[in-house]
């Protein structure tokens, strides 16, 4: 099959996200350079703040496959960010004396979110829970943890010797450390970690969701029956999807408990909670790239708006959101790229002679 | 079960409902249904609306579950089998409103239903079959085109072919001409007729008696969620009782 | 109001500092003209004369000193705002008056500044028969002696400092808004330690934002102090505390209710950290006050209703109750119950002095309320009233002066002092200062800064609301030591530690541990 052939080997180029052009490849290829070479002229603090911004992007990334090309939206991970960040805690603080103590915590961390995700997945998907129950579902679970680790501020709630600490949360987690390179908020060595684990995951997404799996996670979106009655296990494939949002949301977690060495309930809030949902809202969940950088944006916003000390923060997001529902439904990012494109589209024959690779629109 | 005449043996049948009932709320859309396809048959089902006839096949493809009776496929009860088995196993149904993938391309709608995974699937066949359907309707080109730009009938082609692409034993046509001018028809009815030659069994619902005349050979008549009547084409055309239920309010 | 030594005299024009850093991040008032050749002169002099005059030590180099960067992380938006813009305004006061050259009185010296009230004889002494000297003699068998303030009042707690700003430089605020986000808080103290490069750090509210903090404070090795009351326990070579503890306030409550209205007390407390180990607290030391806990309820913090506990306090009939509720949402119990009918006196350590609920709930509900506070607006004394005005000066809409604004104030004018005392604003030059003993007067009174444990000693008073809502002090303790972690053996001066310590750590808790 010619059209088959043909899309293995564009892979990266498929129509499943947005830039495709040797532009748009320059561009990307100039600032990925920009990103490894900042250590070299920026701040310790600077390096801390970026990587407090791109931390969050695997999350982000797992909700966009998820939600983008899965057409799951799930209000609840956070709950696998705090899942991950706390089962971290307790493996690496039990095992300081370990060379390889943190990294054993890490693998720890991800498996019991995955874990869990597949669990609670199971009961969602196999037990055909309504579509639009299904937000609702993530986020009690979400909500329920936060304040089940709330009360667990007694001596009673510990494991080994390290405490969960109930709302004071959990101090003094030791930073992911490798031989003897550690991982540390402020050090160049979490920097070159957090850009090059986004680096490749979104990479990596993005030949994921233009191969076979990811066309055809974007049919159980499109119509699950119709995928159903092609062959496909419509139920595992939401269950696998679910396990992997949740795997990324965890591998966020354990980058920020190394960041900040602290891990609290309120990562797992209803404001923790939403906000994944707008970084990919309003950048336009159905494009990895769209994600990305609106996840790094709008954390960057953020930040910004506390060091100028304004009240309105939130306000400020929310409005931001309200403008997109209202006139960018499909993501700021997204309904730009669109109309960047558009003209070519109208030109007379213009679909032979525009580039031949996928020109198909974002599914 | 009766005998009727020009019905292969139990032995070859590919399908094989045993007193299949369905309700829906207090209307018994299939009642107590037997019915048999041998292994390469061309076979069409007509009948007036409401008679059944595409609740039996979501029934055999498993969209609905039976309320009693049994499904027989290569001779295993497949009745509580979930759809997407039933699909590994070799049925595939093109729904009778058209549903391909709207939003995504033509050759991305292909990837979809090439991507079953599965020993029982594999054949190197399939994928000179399926040139040849995109062909024959003329799907070969312009890949990239969404399918929703697919004229109506294009879309309904193109579902058989996302069919085909699943390497079926059993294909279930609901109304493939729906909206069809007649040259598209034949153009179905021809495809159809050598798709069987080929050694697919296949089972359509018809409304359209032209087609079914350009196609068939057998044929069952359902009224009622029943059978009424079942056998060549001629015979049926013949049947006072078809005419007086079916053909006579044409 | 008297004139002159009413309130510290501001060299700048008018306008200049009232209320300037409502938005602003940067919030220190802007350096005149005539400030500016001021300092120049003085730097002069200074630099002529080697320091030996003035006193003041030779740091400055050039026409204008650096000035002192002092970060603050209080929530001004989100939950805690309340509570942050009140410590926020007590931080400004302070860095204006220090600014201006004023300083508390006090340093390592003992107490004994204005208001001392001491034994006073009644009739001057007469002299010896035979001996004639003796004006240390008192004759015998004459009146008995009595209580009188033998200093008075009219000198204020605050005194000049002979500097301008601290060592000849001016205190800079930087204080951006964390929005009660605890990312932002380690977002943001990164900031302050790494690109503004502060002396000192002083921030958090919840026990929550203190813990999320500590890692990086100890990271960076950077000076840092938390101003609120909280459940006890900071080890911190690095943390300095202000703010009330358990043994400052419920055990003082305990005892003043347990001997007023009976032993038998019931518990309402939050659900997490601070309410649990307030109900531990009180728990472990019902026994040795000759009080007896018969009941008590953890109460999640989003809960709004609160029939089923006030049906079980019906049933129960305590003594007196003790609230350790908190928040926003619990605040509804206290109308509900007064709906109830429920008159059973109230014994806490934490609501009206910090969040003024008999300002924000109508009367009666907080009635038969009784708090052991470090401060609050309502304290009579003389020198609280200077104290309140001088706030309300600067901050005219200030809804309260709660006890954490003052823990604030008084925190940042401490932290000049050991600069001023250590020479230097290195920090650990200032964290042995600190540890000298340091006492001040306070507006709440004398306050001392225990070198072992990091904390204040308080001057803890009675306070009780009654049906309209006034306020009055029924006792008080004036110098209660922060003794509980030295109990553990807690002596960061010699010892450097860099954790919480639990109740549950201590063997005297775990006798008294049950859930």
């Amino acid at each position: 099959m010619k059209r088959r052939w043909r899309a293995l080997r564009d892979a990266l180029n498929g129509p499943q996200d947005l830039g495709r052009s040797p532009g748009f490849w320059g561009v990307f290829i100039a600032a990925t350079i920009g990103l490894l070479l900042y250590p070299a002229s920026g701040s310790s603090f600077g390096l801390s703040s970026l990587v407090s911004f791109l931390l969050y992007v695997p999350m982000a990334l797992g909700l966009g496959l998820l939600w983008g090309y899965g057409g799951i939206l799930s209000f609840g991970q956070s709950a696998f960010f705090g899942i991950a960040g706390y089962i971290y805690g307790l493996v690496a603080g039990n095992l300081t004396g370990t060379p390889a103590g943190t990294i054993v915590a890490l693998v720890a961390a991800i498996a019991a979110a995955a874990l869990a995700a597949s669990i609670f997945g199971y009961f969602l998907f196999y037990g055909q829970v309504s579509g639009w129950i299904i937000p609702l579902l993530c986020l009690v679970l979400t909500l329920i943890l936060a304040t089940f680790m709330g009360q667990t501020a007694g001596y009673q709630w510990r494991v080994g010797q390290v405490l969960l600490g109930g709302y004071n949360g959990m101090t003094n987690i030791p930073s992911l450390r490798a031989g003897a390179i550690e991982f540390g908020g402020t050090s160049t060595a979490l920097y070159y970690l957090v850009v090059v684990v986004t680096l490749l995951l979104y990479l990596g997404l993005r030949v994921f969701v233009n191969s076979r799996y990811g066309h055809v996670l974007v049919a159980v979106r499109d119509d699950p029956e119709r995928t159903r009655m092609l062959g496909h296990n419509v139920d595992f494939i939401q269950v696998q999807v679910f396990a992997l949002a949740a795997a990324l949301a965890g591998l966020s977690g354990v980058l920020y408990a190394s960041w900040g060495n602290y891990m609290n309930p309120s990562t797992m809030d209803l404001l923790a909670a939403t906000l994944p949902v707008i970084w990919t809202a309003v950048g336009g969940r159905r494009s990895l790239l769209a994600v990305v950088l609106s996840t790094v944006a709008l954390r960057a916003l953020a930040d910004s708006l506390a060091v100028s000390g304004s009240q309105y923060a939130f306000l400020v997001m929310g409005a931001l959101l309200l403008a997109t529902m209202l006139f960018f439904p499909g993501g700021i990012i997204v309904s730009v790229a669109r109309a960047w494109r558009r003209p070519s589209r109208t030109r007379p024959g213009a679909r032979e002679a525009v580039e031949p690779k996928g020109k198909g629109e974002v599914a | 079960m009766t005998e009727r005449d020009g019905r292969p043996q139990q032995s070859e049948r590919l399908l094989r409902t045993v007193a299949l009932t369905k309700s829906f709320g207090g209307i018994r859309a299939i009642d107590r249904l037997d019915l048999g396809v041998a292994r390469g048959e061309l076979r069409c089902l007509i009948g007036p609306n409401g008679a059944g006839k595409s609740t039996l096949f979501s029934l055999i493809a498993g969209i609905h579950r039976a309320d009693a009776g049994r499904i027989f496929f290569k001779g295993e009860d497949i009745t509580r089998l979930p759809p997407f088995r039933r699909v590994l196993r070799g049925i595939c149904l093109k729904f009778q409103t058209t549903r391909v993938y709207r939003d995504l391309s033509i050759s991305q709608n292909l990837l979809v239903a090439l991507a079953l995974r599965g020993p029982e699937r594999r054949d190197g066949d399939t994928a000179g079959r399926l040139a040849w359907a995109l062909a024959t309707f003329g799907l070969d080109r312009d890949g990239d085109r969404p399918a929703r730009e697919l004229p109506h009938s294009h879309q309904q082609w193109l579902e058989i072919c996302l069919a085909l692409a699943t390497d079926p034993d059993l294909l279930l046509l609901d109304e493939p001409t729906a909206g069809m001018t007649p040259d598209e028809t034949a153009l179905t009815a021809d495809f159809v007729r050598r798709l069987n030659g080929q050694g697919t069994t296949i089972l359509v619902v018809e409304h359209d008696m032209t087609f079914v005349r350009q196609i068939a050979r057998a044929v069952t008549v359902l009224h009622y969620g029943r059978v009424i009547a079942e056998g060549p084409l001629a015979a049926i055309e013949a049947n006072k009782d078809v005419r007086r239920i079916y053909l006579g309010e044409q | 109001m008297d004139a002159s030594q009413e309130t510290p005299r501001t060299p700048d024009p008018p306008g200049a500092v009232t209320g300037t850093a409502e938005n602003d991040y940067r919030g220190s008032p802007r350096v005149t003209r005539r400030e500016l050749i001021t300092a120049t002169a003085a730097t002069g002099v200074a630099l002529g004369l080697g320091g030996k005059v003035l006193g003041v030590p030779n740091v400055v180099r050039g026409a204008q000193a650096a000035a002192i960067k002092f970060g603050l992380l209080e929530d001004r938006s989100g939950n805690f705002a309340i509570y942050g813009l009140n410590k926020w305004h007590g931080t400004q006061l302070a860095i204006k008056e220090i600014n201006d050259g004023w300083t508390l009185r006090g340093g390592p010296d003992g107490p004994g500044g204005p208001g001392v009230v001491a034994k006073v004889a009644t009739k001057p002494p007469t002299m010896h028969p035979v001996l004639n000297r003796g004006a240390s003699t008192v004759s015998r068998g004459g009146a008995p002696s009595e209580d009188k303030v033998v200093w008075d009042e009219a000198d204020d707690y605050l005194v000049k400092s002979g500097d301008t700003g601290v060592l000849g430089r001016k205190i800079e605020l930087i204080a951006p808004d964390p929005q009660s986000d605890l990312r932002q808080f380690q977002s943001l103290a990164r900031r302050l330690i790494l690109q503004d490069k502060v002396d000192v750090i002083m921030g958090g509210f919840a026990s929550a934002e203190r813990e999320a903090l500590r890692p990086i404070m100890d990271q960076n090795k950077m000076l840092y102090w938390y101003n609120n009351q909280y459940e006890g326990g900071v080890a911190d070579k690095y943390t300095f505390c202000t703010g009330a503890l358990p043994e400052q306030q419920i055990l003082p409550v305990m005892e003043y209710m347990i001997a007023t209205y009976g032993p038998r007390m019931y518990i309402l407390a939050a659900d997490y950290n601070f309410g649990q180990l307030s109900a531990a607290w009180t728990r472990a030391m019902a026994p040795i006050l000759h009080g007896q806990v018969i009941g008590q309820e953890f109460i999640p913090l989003s809960v709004t209703q609160f029939s089923s506990s006030i049906a079980r306090i019906q049933q129960a009939k305590p003594d007196w109750l003790v609230m350790y509720i908190t928040g926003q949402n619990h605040a509804n119990y206290y109308p509900q119950a007064n709906a109830a009918g429920i008159k059973i006196p109230m014994g806490s350590s934490i609501n009206i002095a910090q969040g003024f609920e008999h300002l924000r709930f109508k009367p009666p509900a907080l009635a038969r309320f009784h708090v052991t506070a470090s401060y609050m607006e309502e304290i009579p004394t003389a020198r609280n009233r200077k104290f309140v005005s001088r706030w309300r000066k600067m901050f005219p809409n200030e809804p309260y002066l709660a006890m954490e604004g003052h823990s604030a104030y008084v925190a940042t004018h401490l932290y000049a002092k050991a600069v001023r005392l250590a020479g230097t604003t290195d920090k650990d030059a200032v964290i042995e200062a600190l540890e000298s003993g340091i006492g001040v007067e306070a507006p709440a009174g004398w306050v001392f800064m225990d070198p072992a444990t990091h904390h204040l000693s308080n001057y803890i008073r009675l306070a009780h609301c009654d049906e309209k809502h006034n306020i009055t002090f029924l006792t008080e303790w004036p110098h209660i030591e922060p003794w509980w972690t030295r109990r553990l053996g807690v002596n960061l001066v010699k010892h450097p530690e860099f954790k919480q310590y639990t109740p549950d750590e201590d063997p005297f808790f775990k006798k008294g541990t049950k859930r």
